[in-house]
């Protein structure tokens, strides 16, 4: 122990400043670091749901804004200080609180926290274990991110109304997968009716091939894209072709019971036995 | 001795009075310290343990360090007021007589009450103006006491028979309640040698009376973080119980006082500038916790039912607070 009189509760406020400069560095350094972590995780998720990942900008700014309201900016230098140099904690928030005090401890006091700051290094306010969690989160998420983009992965669709106001765009999607009857997969995305046919679009776009049973005979439903050729009508176009007349050959009416599937023929008995037996009951 | 100067050799002094108290006191030296941190501050200890583990010499050996006027009051179920504060006496002056106020032993630096809860209520509250004004009033006359005045009052404990238990108010006034435990065995067995030999020693005089209001002058100097003080307020609030308190509720009916808070705070300070520190640390805080709140907390059926005790509590509130 000892008073110093040489520094002055001037000479702890100056050193406090420039620490509290340095600390800022800092702070500023670990909330870009954190609002990225926040970015990456909000984009990764949003991309998983087929939300837009422009979104998790919102996400970032409010995990931003909690950790700066979390943090209680008022004393938060003081703290981030006395977390650099444990050896000061309890003197400095002794000195700072008591700064006004006029007696000669607290000068003493301040005159030795003051010696004690001048060594202490920028990187003493570094929250090492917080970057380092940051910078982690960081590099996983933009992994992730970057798996998703090269397998072509698509997203889930969020559940019933949830999805709706979340992800309009999913939920689009999923209604017309629902008025799709058989052909639709597990949930895949199908394109809308007008690029479904004569748009290049891979043979896979109805989805996966979706089964039945029939008279204890397991079928598969298979909707072949050339069965649609010739019918693209478009939207608000007018055509003068009669009736009948549209694409490459002529369609003739037919009775629905003279109308071939082009189905094997074991698979035709299985139908046509099942439809007898419902005409019959 | 200028502040100053008294401040720097601060941890010195006491750390001479650990040492002269030493010489006679075997394994008591928390309890030392608490009572030399009770005096620093002008506040009373009330002291408590089982008969012949050396209460009173404690606080003989201690007067005769500090160089204090010391005076001994036993108390018992007959002592009067004025046995304590003193009395009017008809004195011949020059052949005439006249009242002369004689003095009680309440006149005096330290003040040993031993046994306080054998005497009776009236007796006890006596000391209630004295312990809290430092003065004595009588009649119409009001008298100061000679500063540093500290009671050091003695208690066996209250489950023995034949005792008066202190009220809330007068227990409120005590600083300190300090547990005098069983030495260990080590610390026992340098007792008995130390007593069955020739000639006990005695303590040594080394802190004169101006260098202790010296101090207590400069343990309110020592700054203390706002954060600690709110630590401390915390702590209080904690012992109250409430909703929100999960262990004062379960098992006090009351909680400590505000004064309790100007206690703790006031002896961490005293405490941080005998042990050589220019600040109030937790370990300051925590350590005053237990002997500032123990005789504060008024526990109820619930803690009586499960065998808790005060400390335990204490320590349950410096879990609950952080």
């Amino acid at each position: 122990m000892g008073a110093d009189e040489t520094y002055g509760g001037g000479g702890l406020d100056q050193r406090v400043r420039s620490a509290v400069r340095k600390v800022l560095d800092v702070k500023l350094f670990e909330y870009s670091l954190l609002a990225m972590a926040a970015f990456l995780v909000s984009a990764l998720v949003f991309m998983v749901f087929m939300i837009s990942p422009y979104m998790a900008f919102v996400p970032a700014a409010c995990a931003t804004a909690f950790a700066y309201y979390r943090e209680g900016w008022g004393d938060a230098p003081i703290r981030a200080i006395e977390r650099g140099n444990p050896a000061l904690r309890d003197r400095l928030s002794a000195a700072y609180d008591n700064k006004d005090s006029p007696n000669f401890i607290v000068r003493g006091l301040m005159g030795e926290v003051a010696r004690d700051m001048d060594e202490m290094r920028t990187d003493a306010f570094l929250n090492t274990k917080r970057v380092d969690t940051y910078v982690g989160i960081s590099i996983i998420c933009v992994f992730a991110i970057l798996s998703l983009l090269f397998t072509g992965f698509r997203g889930f669709d969020l559940p019933g109304a949830f999805g709706s106001i979340i992800s309009p765009t999913a939920s689009r999607s999923q209604a017309s997968t629902g008025g799709g009857g058989g052909s639709g997969g597990e949930g895949e995305p199908i394109e809308t009716a007008k690029s479904s046919s004569g748009m290049g679009a891979s043979q896979d776009i109805y989805g996966d091939v979706s089964m039945a049973t029939l008279q204890g005979q397991d079928m598969e439903l298979e909707l072949h894209p050339e069965y649609g050729e010739g019918e693209d009508l478009g939207v608000g176009e007018e055509h003068e072709e009669l009736p009948g007349e549209w694409g490459d050959g002529i369609l003739e009416p037919s009775a629905a019971e003279t109308y071939s599937e082009n189905i094997p023929a074991e698979l035709e008995r299985a139908v046509r036995a099942y439809f007898d037996r419902l005409a019959e009951e | 001795m200028a502040e100053a100067e008294t401040y720097k050799q601060a941890k010195t002094l006491f750390d001479r009075v650990m040492k002269s108290m030493g010489r006679t006191i075997i394994g008591q030296d928390e309890v030392v310290e608490e009572m030399v941190v009770a005096i620093v501050v002008g506040q009373h200890a009330l002291l408590e343990g089982y008969p012949g583990l050396g209460k009173t010499m404690m606080i003989k050996a201690l007067s005769e360090t500090l160089d204090l006027k010391f005076s001994r009051i036993q108390c018992t179920p007959d002592l009067m007021p004025s046995d304590i504060t003193g009395t009017y006496i008809i004195e011949e002056e020059a052949k005439k007589k006249c009242f002369k106020f004689q003095e009680g032993p309440i006149f005096a630096n330290i003040v040993m009450a031993d046994e306080i809860n054998r005497t009776t209520p009236k007796t006890q509250s006596a000391m209630l103006e004295a312990m809290q004004e430092k003065q004595v009033t009588v009649g119409k006359q009001t008298y100061p006491l000679d500063l540093p005045f500290f009671v050091l009052a003695t208690q066996n404990p209250l489950e023995m028979e034949g005792t008066y238990p202190l009220p809330e108010a007068q227990l409120d006034r005590f600083l300190f309640k300090l547990l005098v435990k069983y030495p260990n065995f080590e610390d026992e067995n340098r007792i008995v040698d130390l007593y069955t030999g020739e000639g006990a020693p005695r303590p040594q005089k080394v802190l004169p009376k101006e260098v202790i209001l010296e101090l207590g002058k400069l343990a309110r100097m020592i700054p203390m973080a706002d954060e600690m003080r709110e630590y401390v307020m915390r702590l209080v609030v904690a012992s109250r119980p409430t909703r929100e308190n999960k262990a004062a509720s379960q098992y006090l009916d009351y909680g400590a006082s505000s004064r309790a808070g100007i206690g703790i705070v006031l002896a961490s300070k005293a405490r941080a500038l005998l042990r050589g520190r220019n600040y109030v640390s937790k370990d300051d805080v925590i350590a005053m916790a237990y002997p500032v709140l123990r005789h504060r907390l008024i526990l109820n059926f619930e803690s009586e039912r499960e065998g808790v005790s005060s400390d335990e509590i204490v320590g349950m509130l410096l879990k609950e607070v952080k």
